[in-house]
């Protein structure tokens, strides 16, 4: 038997223990290809599409997280391999195999894996490229769809790019295969374990970490978040380490002191056995619940921010508003404007065309635009919309505001107020605020101001055309959706018209394709890790299966049944499955309600989004359990059953 | 009154229709009565670890029945044969099969625990099988932590805790030196003698052999011979299964083959 022959054997019988990494590392080459083959196509690389430049650039910085990512479950992974198999090796160095054989064994085994995962992911890749494409175009939601070509050039780069890693940590991995070291581990079988011991004082210091990094963040002001964001993730990762380090043996401890419970059918198995399962496998739990928590907080942001454009209205208050040139023609544009938008399918609610003067108000830092609209003109409006009228004496002015107290702070009621009309001053007492949402919001104007007719009809005349506008703008009632109505109406703007432009629909539009962006982004992130995360837990299992099947062997003969092995395998199993996951929960709730604070958003709004992100994560890792106990036992079957 | 009755049994391994068939055991009869301290032993290939393989409901034999107390294993699956094997029968193997994540206390207690005994009445059982095996005070040792004579004693005391119909033991000294081999020993003889428990022992070691009251001698897969302790006293007895074995003959170093 040759060795690259003996290195196929040992993967095959040892398939199972391979599945994890295989899958993982499949997923991950999958994403490499996607993103690379994305970034190839030629409308994207010749930047013929629009907002596709982005989306490369952003993929190029996922594709370096990918392969770092890789790297370093390999490593691990990998060096888990060759542990797991030194008494093997040892049986095999005892029968004279050399360091160079046994390290070109254990190299062809991981090439074999490598070279297996690469191919099935770039086939897998391959099928789905196309589906890919097609979504992004869906988000992009561009006028012309994005071509899917099936090129070569991806697919080479990403099997280059994993051969590369699989080559490299191969070669690293075999480097600490001591034949002499590897032969003393044959002559002293397993040594028993000395039972984890915990300290109560670590114990508490934990939960203390925990404590306060919870009430800090809990309580942290909004620009508090920044600073505090590294001193309390840090104070909380050491506290979730002591936990599962420490805190899992005094629980378990705890448990088997409390007889009535550990005394109890299995539970005196399940709970000794745990003990030591915890123990060990606490730093790699530690690691998955942080990374975890980070992932679904960082999960949770994402699905707010999909589900902000919703919030659109407080700074897009009408739907489309501009202004146009003071010129006879104007208000044609605006006429014809809104019966294209109609026409196209938008059900414009209420319209105003109005003639403005355009204004700047001397603020701290920077003067802010504003417009001045006629007192005749909004009451017609308000009359047509049942809005609140207004009545303006001479000289005064009426602010126009959407929420009472809000908007900007130019004065009380009462007060004088002087604003510049190119270097004109022009002065007015405020004589109130009415509630309208007749605004025009920012970039067109961040206050509108109601004159009395006598007042306006002066300054129109007296002021120059620069200075003045017809100010348009319309509610949209589906204006989610009112995209290629808006298209087609902003044909109706002359071309050479500099109009100041702001328009909800626009930005709905935008900020929802590149949520969406970050959120798929996101998801084949964290799909990636939570797969990882899997296999490392599934392949701690295989790693003690051996002397798992010796133990459940003897059990059987003494009277225990399959259903009652299987259900602690089960046991043991969920319990390193989803402790991770239960602190991860935990700590991304509380993170969450510290971001809530820079949001507008109410915590319990902000949390319905992390508990979405969590329950897909729980469901993806409740399938992985599943398919991870179904194949451990299955394993076991043969000789415990 | 017999606690296990074996009629006719025959077990042969290999396909019938490929002709390589083995006949393990050739219609073999054994019948154990209450409070019998039974040796069974026979040279390699002999087919004792088949039978105890068969008596322990692990294997099934392909013709003829087995009894004991009155119940037939053979027609009781998955967790009525799992509750059938927690109750009635008593395992001490060669290997001890001790659970290293377990203390001694914790391993005596665990077929009760199994069984839904209530936690005090599991303590006091403990106790008092540990007093029997003279192991009460390394009760809270962790299995790595005492020797291989208290290993074994410990799953004795695991085996006879829900109190068995029948122990059986299979070569329960291959493991151990002498001396550790004489206390295990006389812990099985103590039990028999003052409790009335029923013992069957398979064993190559004639030394073993020498404690029962009746030794069976086997060969390929049928009863040889069968020998009386009566009123000898163990030396005697023990000549007696010497001259025994020397009429049977065969391979006796089977300590490896012995494992089950």
């Amino acid at each position: 038997m040759t060795l690259l022959r003996l290195a196929a054997r040992n993967v095959r019988v040892n398939h199972r223990t391979y599945f994890g990494f295989l899958a993982s590392s499949m997923f991950a080459v999958v994403v490499f290809y996607l993103f690379a083959a994305f970034r190839a196509l030629p409308d994207v690389a010749a930047g013929r599409y629009a907002g596709a430049e982005a989306i490369a650039k952003g993929f190029e910085v996922c594709q370096y997280l990918i392969v770092a990512f890789s790297v370093f479950f390999t490593l691990y992974s990998n060096s888990a391999f060759v542990k797991s198999r030194k008494r093997e090796l040892g049986v095999l160095a005892l029968l004279g195999a050399e360091r160079r054989q046994l390290s070109l064994l254990l190299f062809g085994e991981s090439m074999l894996v490598g070279i297996t995962s690469i191919t099935a992911g770039l086939g897998l890749g391959a099928l789905f490229a196309r589906l890919f494409v097609m979504a992004i175009d869906r988000i992009l939601a561009s006028p012309e769809p994005l071509r899917f070509v099936v090129q070569v050039q991806p697919m080479v780069t990403t099997a280059l790019a994993y051969l590369g890693i699989f080559t490299a940590v191969s070669v690293v991995n075999i480097m600490p295969v001591n034949v002499d070291q590897v032969i003393q581990l044959v002559k002293a079988p397993h040594k028993p374990k000395t039972p984890p011991t915990y300290s109560r004082l670590a114990v508490a210091f934990g939960i203390a970490c925990i404590a306060a990094g919870y009430i800090v963040a809990w309580n942290l002001p909004p620009i508090g978040v920044v600073l505090g964001f590294l001193p309390v993730t840090a104070v909380v990762c050491v506290g979730t380490h002591i936990l599962f380090t420490q805190g899992s043996v005094a629980v378990l401890r705890s448990l088997q002191r409390r007889k009535s419970i550990y005394y109890r059918r299995t539970n005196l198995l399940t709970i000794a056995d745990l003990v030591f399962k915890m123990k060990d496998n606490a730093r790699i739990l530690a690691q998955v619940a942080i990374l975890s928590a980070v992932v679904l907080t960082a999960s949770g942001v994402v699905y707010t921010l999909v589900g902000m454009p919703d919030n659109l209205t407080a700074s897009h208050v009408r739907a489309i508003s501009f202004l146009l040139p003071a010129e006879e023609q104007a208000e044609q544009v605006a006429a014809e404007f809104q019966a294209r938008l109609a026409q196209a399918g938008a059900d414009v609610v209420d319209s105003a065309t109005m003639r403005a003067v355009r204004v700047l108000i001397p603020a701290v830092s920077k003067d802010q635009p504003g417009i001045v609209v006629r007192e005749s003109d909004y009451n017609r409006w308000a009359r047509q919309t049942g809005k609140p009228e207004v009545a303006v004496g001479y000289g005064d002015v009426v602010r126009a505001m959407v929420n009472p107290g809000g908007d900007l702070g130019i004065g009380k009621a009462g007060a004088a107020i002087v604003v510049k009309a190119g270097d004109i001053d022009l002065s007015f007492m405020l004589a109130g605020a009415v509630d309208t949402t007749l605004i025009a919001g920012y970039q067109v104007a961040r206050f509108t101001l109601i004159c009395d007719d006598q007042r306006f009809d002066e300054l129109v005349r007296s002021l120059p055309a620069s200075q003045q506008g017809v100010w348009f703008s319309c509610e949209v009632s589906n204006w989610k959706g009112a995209v290629r109505a808006e298209q087609v109406a902003m044909r109706a703007i002359p071309a050479d018209y500099e109009a100041p432009y702001l328009s909800r629909i626009q930005a709905y539009t935008r900020m929802r394709g590149s949520m969406q962006m970050a959120m798929l982004i996101a998801m084949f992130i964290a799909f990636l890790f939570f797969l990882a995360a899997g296999s490392m837990l599934y392949f701690r299992f295989f790693l003690e299966i051996q002397e798992d099947q010796a133990r459940y062997v003897a059990l059987r003969r003494m009277g225990l049944s399959w259903a009652e092995i299987k259900q602690m395998v089960t046991q043991e199993m969920a319990v390193l499955f989803f402790t991770p996951w239960t602190a991860a929960f935990a700590h991304q709730m509380v993170a969450l309600r510290a971001y809530s604070t820079m949001t507008p958003m109410m915590p319990l709004e902000v949390w319905k989004y992390g508990v979405a992100a969590a329950g897909i994560f729980l469901t993806l890792q409740t399938v992985y359990f599943l398919l991870a106990r179904a194949a451990y036992l299955e394993e076991l079957a043969p000789a415990v059953r | 009154m017999p606690v296990l009755t074996a009629r006719a049994l025959t077990k042969i391994y290999g396909s019938p229709k490929g002709g390589a068939a083995t006949h393990a055991l050739n219609g073999l009869s054994l019948e154990v009565d209450a409070g019998e301290f039974v040796g069974v032993m026979g040279p390699s290939g002999s087919g004792k670890t088949t039978l105890l393989n068969i008596l322990a409901t692990i294997d099934a034999p392909t013709s003829g029945s087995v009894e004991i107390n009155g119940i037939s294993p053979m027609k009781l699956h998955g967790s009525e044969l799992a509750r059938f094997r927690r109750r009635q029968l008593g395992f001490v193997f060669q290997d001890f099969n001790l659970l290293n994540t377990l203390s001694v206390r914790e391993n005596i207690a665990l077929p009760l625990a199994l069984d839904n005994v209530p936690p005090r009445e599991i303590h006091y059982r403990v106790l008092e099988v540990a007093g029997r095996l003279g192991i009460t005070s390394i009760l809270d040792k962790r299995t790595y932590e005492i020797s291989g004579g208290e290993q074994q004693r410990t799953a004795i005391g695991r085996a006879i805790a829900p109190r068995p119909a029948i122990l059986l033991a299979d070569e329960p000294t291959g493991n151990l030196d002498s001396k550790s081999s004489y206390h295990v020993m006389q812990a099985f003889k103590d039990l028999n003698e003052k409790d009335g428990a029923t013992i069957l022992v398979v064993t190559h070691d004639p030394f073993v052999a020498s404690f029962c009251q009746r030794v069976i001698f086997i060969r390929d897969g049928k009863l040889f011979s069968e020998l009386w302790r009566g009123a000898d006293g163990r030396q005697a007895f023990f000549q007696r299964v010497l001259d025994s074995l020397s009429l049977l003959g065969g391979e006796f170093s089977d300590v490896a083959s012995a494992r089950s």
